[in-house]
Order: C-alpha cells, then sequence, then structure tokens
C-alpha cells in the first residue's frame, strides 16, 4: 500500500491516549487467536501422535486415529481445487487478459462477486439438488468435490486475475511486437509469469477447502464410514464433519472430547500452515512486483 | 487455431460462471416453490366417524384435534372426546403379520368410536368413515405461524419466523462487535501501524477469517459457552450472544481490510487540507477521512452482513438451537442456516420437509443476494480517484 503522507506523531495526551487504544484493540486480535488456538494445542496436544495421524479409528469413534477421515478430506480438497483450479484459472485469464472489456465482462465480474457472497450451505443445497440428486451421484467423493470447486471459484478467479494482470504490460506488449500471437503470448509470458501467484491462490483455496464443513454435509460427507475411500463414486468421511460429529454424538464425553480436540488441533493446523505460507508468499511476490 | 482455442476455452469458462449462478437460482427455486403449492399431507385423506357432522377443517384445527387440545364441539361437531389415530404410514404395516383383511377389519371397528378423526393413505380410506377436507394453506403456514416443528406428522408446523428472527438478530448482535473492531483496527493498520508490520497483520486477519467454522464453534462450546453461563448465571450459555461473539470475531477481517483499503484511498488533497488546516492526527482521522468513506464503510458493513448471515457451523455448535424468537442477546435461537445443515439430513428428498429447507435456502440465497446488491450499490467510484 502506498502511504501518500509522511506519519504524524500525535501531539496531545488524548490523541496519545486513543492511539494507544486502537493499537491494543488491534493487537487483542492476535491475542484471541493465540487463545483459541493455544487452548487446542494444550488440549488436543495430548492427543495427537503419529499413530493418531495415521491410524484409522476403532470402538466407534472414541479410540484410535482420524486417517480415514483425514484421507477423505484429502481426496475431496484435492478433486475440488483441481476443478475449480482448471475453470477459475481460465476464468481469470478471459477476465484479464482477453475480454473486451464490455458488457459481458461487467456482467461476469458482478456474477463473481455475487457468488462470493452467497452461504456455504446453499452452495450445498445446490450441490444436494444438482450433483447428488438430478445427475445421479449419490453422496460421493466426486459431487462433493464438485460442489466444492463452485465455492472455490470466487477466490481462484480474483486470484487469477489479479496474477495475470499483475505481469507487467510492457512485457506483453514487447511479446506481441515481436510478432507472437494472444496465446502464445499468454502461454510462453503471462503465464509463466503469473504462475508463482496462481500457486499461492491454490494453495490458499486449498486452505479454505479443507475447512468447509456446510457444503459438504450433504453431499459427501459419512457420520461413520470405517473405510478409506475406493473411488470418487463413494461417500467418505472428512476431518471436519468428523469434528462435528465428535462434538454432537455425545455419548460418552469422556472419551470422544479427547479424540474431538486431536482432531480440531489437526484440522487447524493444516488450515494455518496453508494459510500462512499462502499469505506469505503472495505479500512476498507483491512486494517483489512492486519494487 | 491455437488462438482461437485457447481464447474459446477461457470464454466458455466465463459463461459457466452465469451458468452457475443461472443453475443456483433455478434449483433453490425448484425445489423451494413447492413448499408455497403443496400439502404435506398429499396422499393421505382425513376421516372421521360418519355421524360427525363436521364438513372441513383448517390445518391448525385438525393438528389441535391430533394433540388433543381441542374439543369436537369447538369445531362444530359432536361432544364426545376426541380420539385421534395416525394410520398415516400404514402401508409399512402390510405385509408383516397385517394381511390387507385385517387391516380392512381394524379400520372398520376403528369407524366405530363416534369422536374419531383418522389420517390414512387415500387408498385405504373403509366405506364406513366420512372422509373430511383439511384445508392447508401454504403461505399461512409459513408465514402466519411461529412454530416450526416440521417433523410432525401428518400436519407439521412450519412457521419461518422464529428462524429468519433468529438470523436476522444473530446478524445484527454480530455487526455490532465487527463494525466497531473492524473499523477502529482499520484506523490503526492505516495510520499508525509500522510499515514492517503491515504485511504481518495482514497475514494475522487471513488466518483469523480461515479459520474453519468448526473448530471456531468447538472452541466457543468448550470455552466461550461456559463462560457465558457463569458470567450471566445462566441454565445454559448456548446463546445468541455466544454465537454473535464469535461470528463477529470471524468477520472482523473482512471489515476491517475493506475499511483499510478505504482509508488508504481518501484523496491526499483532503488530507492535506486538513492538515494544513492545522488539524491534529485524530481530528483528520475521525471529521475528515472517515465521513470522506461513509459510502464505502455502509459497504463494508452490508458484506459482512451477508457473512454473518450465512454462517452455519458456529451457530449451530453454540447457538442452543431453540427455535424460538428471541427476546434477549441471552436467548437460544435458531437461524435459517443453522436449521439447513441440521434437518436436511433427514429430510427424504422431495418430501414436504425437503422442499420446505429448500424454501429456507431460497430465502437465505435472496437475502444474501440482496444485500450484495446492496453493497455494491452503494460502493462509491471512489477506487478509480
Amino acid at each position: 500500500m502506498p502511504r501518500s503522507l509522511p506519519k504524524r506523531v500525535p501531539k496531545r495526551w488524548g490523541e496519545a491516549t486513543l492511539t494507544l487504544f486502537t493499537a491494543a484493540i488491534s493487537w487483542s486480535m492476535l491475542v484471541a487467536l493465540v487463545g483459541v488456538i493455544g487452548f487446542l494445542v494444550y488440549r488436543g496436544g495430548k492427543v495427537v501422535s503419529w499413530d493418531f495421524i495415521t491410524s484409522p479409528m476403532r470402538e466407534g469413534m472414541q479410540a484410535g486415529g482420524i486417517a480415514i477421515p483425514l484421507v477423505g478430506s484429502l481426496w475431496v480438497a484435492t478433486l475440488a481445487l483441481l476443478i475449480g483450479a482448471l475453470l477459475g484459472t481460465a476464468t481469470g485469464a478471459y477476465l484479464s487478459e482477453f475480454s473486451s472489456k464490455g458488457r459481458l465482462h461487467r456482467l461476469i465480474e458482478l456474477l463473481v462477486n455475487t457468488l462470493a457472497g452467497i452461504p456455504s450451505v446453499v452452495y450445498g443445497l445446490f450441490g444436494l439438488a444438482l450433483f447428488v440428486v438430478a445427475m445421479g451421484l449419490g453422496a460421493s467423493i466426486l459431487a462433493g468435490a464438485l460442489t466444492l470447486s463452485l465455492l472455490s471459484l470466487p477466490i481462484l478467479i480474483r486470484n487469477a486475475q489479479e496474477a495475470f494482470s499483475g505481469v507487467s504490460q510492457e512485457l506483453k506488449l514487447a511479446s506481441i511486437g515481436m510478432g507472437a500471437s494472444p496465446a502464445q503470448t499468454f502461454w510462453r509470458i503471462t503465464f509463466r509469469l503469473a504462475f508463482p501467484r496462481l500457486i499461492t491462490g491454490y494453495v490458499l483455496a486449498m486452505g479454505r477447502l479443507l475447512g468447509e464443513t456446510a457444503p459438504i454435509l450433504f453431499t459427501v460427507a459419512a457420520y461413520y464410514l470405517p473405510a478409506y475411500p475406493r473411488s470418487p463414486l463413494e461417500p467418505t468421511m472428512m476431518l471436519p464433519y468428523h469434528l462435528y460429529a465428535l462434538i454432537t454424538s455425545g455419548t460418552n464425553v469422556a472419551r470422544t472430547y479427547p479424540m474431538a480436540f486431536g482432531t480440531a488441533l489437526v484440522l487447524v493446523t493444516l488450515t494455518l500452515i496453508l494459510t500462512i505460507v499462502a499469505a506469505v508468499l503472495r505479500f512476498r511476490l507483491k512486494k517483489r512486483l512492486h519494487v | 487455431m491455437r488462438d482461437k482455442l485457447t481464447i474459446g476455452a477461457f470464454q466458455t469458462s466465463a459463461l459457466l460462471i452465469i451458468l452457475t449462478l443461472a443453475g443456483i437460482t433455478l434449483f433453490l427455486f425448484r425445489e423451494g416453490l413447492p413448499a408455497l403449492t403443496q400439502a404435506p399431507f398429499e396422499g393421505l385423506v382425513f376421516a372421521v366417524h360418519p355421524e360427525n357432522l363436521v364438513q372441513n377443517l383448517s390445518a391448525d384445527d385438525c393438528r389441535g384435534l391430533f394433540q388433543q387440545n381441542l374439543e369436537w364441539s369447538v369445531v362444530g361437531g359432536p361432544s364426545v372426546p376426541v380420539v385421534p389415530i395416525h394410520l398415516y404410514n400404514l402401508e409399512r404395516y402390510v405385509g408383516n403379520h397385517a394381511t390387507p383383511a385385517k387391516i380392512k377389519s381394524f379400520l372398520d371397528s376403528v369407524a366405530r368410536i363416534p369422536g374419531v378423526i383418522v389420517a390414512l393413505p387415500k387408498e385405504w380410506l373403509p366405506a364406513s368413515l366420512r372422509p373430511i377436507e383439511v384445508k392447508w394453506s401454504a403461505w399461512g403456514s409459513l408465514f402466519g405461524a411461529v412454530r416450526w416443528s416440521p417433523t410432525y406428522e401428518p400436519l407439521p408446523e412450519v412457521g419461518i419466523w422464529p428462524l429468519f428472527l433468529g438470523s436476522l438478530w444473530v446478524t445484527f448482535l454480530g455487526l455490532l462487535i465487527t463494525i466497531p473492531f473492524g473499523v477502529i483496527m482499520a484506523i490503526y493498520t492505516a495510520e499508525f501501524l509500522p510499515k514492517s508490520l503491515y504485511y504481518p497483520i495482514k497475514v494475522l486477519w487471513e488466518v483469523v477469517a480461515g479459520l474453519p467454522s468448526v473448530v471456531v464453534g468447538f472452541w466457543g462450546l468448550v470455552v466461550l459457552v461456559p463462560w457465558l453461563q457463569k458470567f450471566f448465571h445462566l441454565t445454559t450459555g448456548e446463546t445468541a450472544l455466544a454465537a454473535a461473539i464469535l461470528l463477529g470475531w470471524i468477520t472482523i477481517p473482512l471489515m476491517a481490510s475493506l475499511t483499510e483499503e478505504a482509508l488508504s484511498n481518501v484523496p491526499r488533497l483532503l488530507v492535506e487540507a486538513s492538515y494544513g488546516l492545522g488539524a491534529t492526527p485524530w481530528q483528520t482521522i475521525l471529521r475528515v477521512k472517515l465521513p470522506a468513506i461513509r459510502a464505502s464503510l455502509l459497504t463494508a458493513s452490508l458484506l459482512s452482513a451477508g457473512r454473518i448471515l450465512g454462517e452455519t457451523m458456529i451457530v449451530l455448535i453454540v447457538s442452543g438451537n431453540a427455535p424460538v424468537i428471541p427476546t434477549s442477546p441471552l436467548s437460544p435461537v435458531r437461524t435459517l442456516p443453522a436449521t439447513l445443515a441440521a434437518e436436511l439430513g433427514e429430510a427424504p428428498v422431495g418430501s414436504y420437509h425437503y422442499h420446505t429447507l429448500f424454501f429456507l435456502g431460497l430465502v437465505l440465497f435472496l437475502l444474501t443476494l440482496i444485500l450484495n446488491i446492496l453493497a455494491y450499490a452503494t460502493l462509491p467510484s471512489e477506487k478509480s480517484t
């Protein structure tokens, strides 16, 4: 962000107090985050071990590990990301590089914004009505992945748009000037230079997708299904829903809550790593491109 | 050739976006609108003793009779005690021990009870019972009632007001947290934050916004809910307030980043003029900058409202889920999305309950759509300056 004016240090007492107050409020966000994650680490840390992550559950959901929902989540999120990345990047490329910036362009941008504002549970309803029921896929990995891919489209489209338009105009023009066609310019120059930022967007989207619960409730997630998924047409357990099941099943809280804390810790660690990696990469790249 | 292929593929993909939104709209209407045209008891018939003179009943009266808190005499019938008999899933019993002949004779004996009212599949109606008409008003049931118990058969109660008002209440309370905190954080970040901390704080915001909502809800359930219970001496801490605090918290980053963007886009001229007149930094912020970004603040608030309105898992876990019209921040609530998440898994595809839930989804979709349209309509063109 360019800052137009030099910073001014407040002179009066009242002003200094106000500034201090805003600073305290702002950093309380960090305190709250550390509080939440610290609590999960404190309670879940005792449970999480290599064994917890790699072994399937036993005795209903009261013992063992979370390997099955973890694998299920990774399956669905990866498949969703593949579909979403393909469509999102292509749409982003169209909006940023190839559209005539006319009425259609504005319409699509408006729709992307609208899609971003639709609650995730509504995507779940749509996925249920279209993929599960109308297309007959049943509750399956494929149906869930398709639903989640639609959900991830707005993030991926915006990211692709930013990535492609972030590539210096001079390079694109130079390529055109040397006789390259628009498609050649896109594939050889724009796409290659935008690639790191595209990847960043995919990582960020993956983090979001892994944590989504509402859209998978009706389209893929099984409450209890102690087997690894073998084909994309099968339902599977998934981490967020598994956590929800552990919280609410409530038959033996003394045994399910430790499992829930472990699951929550794994889930939050996964999304945290992906979000931070993506964010750090993005801001690094932004700096590099602006300088 | 390759040019055409590339561009054609990209254009097709972009057109898919239009299809997606059209598809979402279409399917929500297709599955949701039957709630306005169908009755929940299609295929069923209600019948009474032949000497009972009641011709037709409203759905509410009929439900009252089935729940035995209404007398026949009130609706113009004989002064005999009401004997409700639920046989709406009669078919399920056929074949096991019950032969059709046995069921026939059972129904005939039912028909001899003077105060009887039976709900049974049309094809099983015996000549000894007299069918009556039950009037189901779809609009009245959805918008005229204040109770939500959609699984009560054969006459569910599907008043959406408790859910609708629950959603609005949680959103309102959540905004009370999101807006002030978001604006304060935006001011701090845009005006006072050392430059070296700018990216770290942005990462912090992204992390908070990206926390899986089910994890936040779980934390709320084990930490926040007991705190609230102790602090306010409640029987349960699962309240609208608990949901609003958590929802407000995870929405702050959205509010803050939109406001921060607007603040750093305030025209330089205005700020310089303010400083030139001798205003202090805070005077400039409060009297010049914030008024200058009024429209953006409204946009940011509307988008935040949309985000809170649509959040599902947190509310489902910590708000108590009681479908009653909320009267205070400490009453339990149930929102539209939480109802969908809780009930759609159990509703058989194509049933009245299923269509009603899609109708709720449609209401939620239209609400967020309106919020978004308002948000972008109020968005000023200051971005270009």
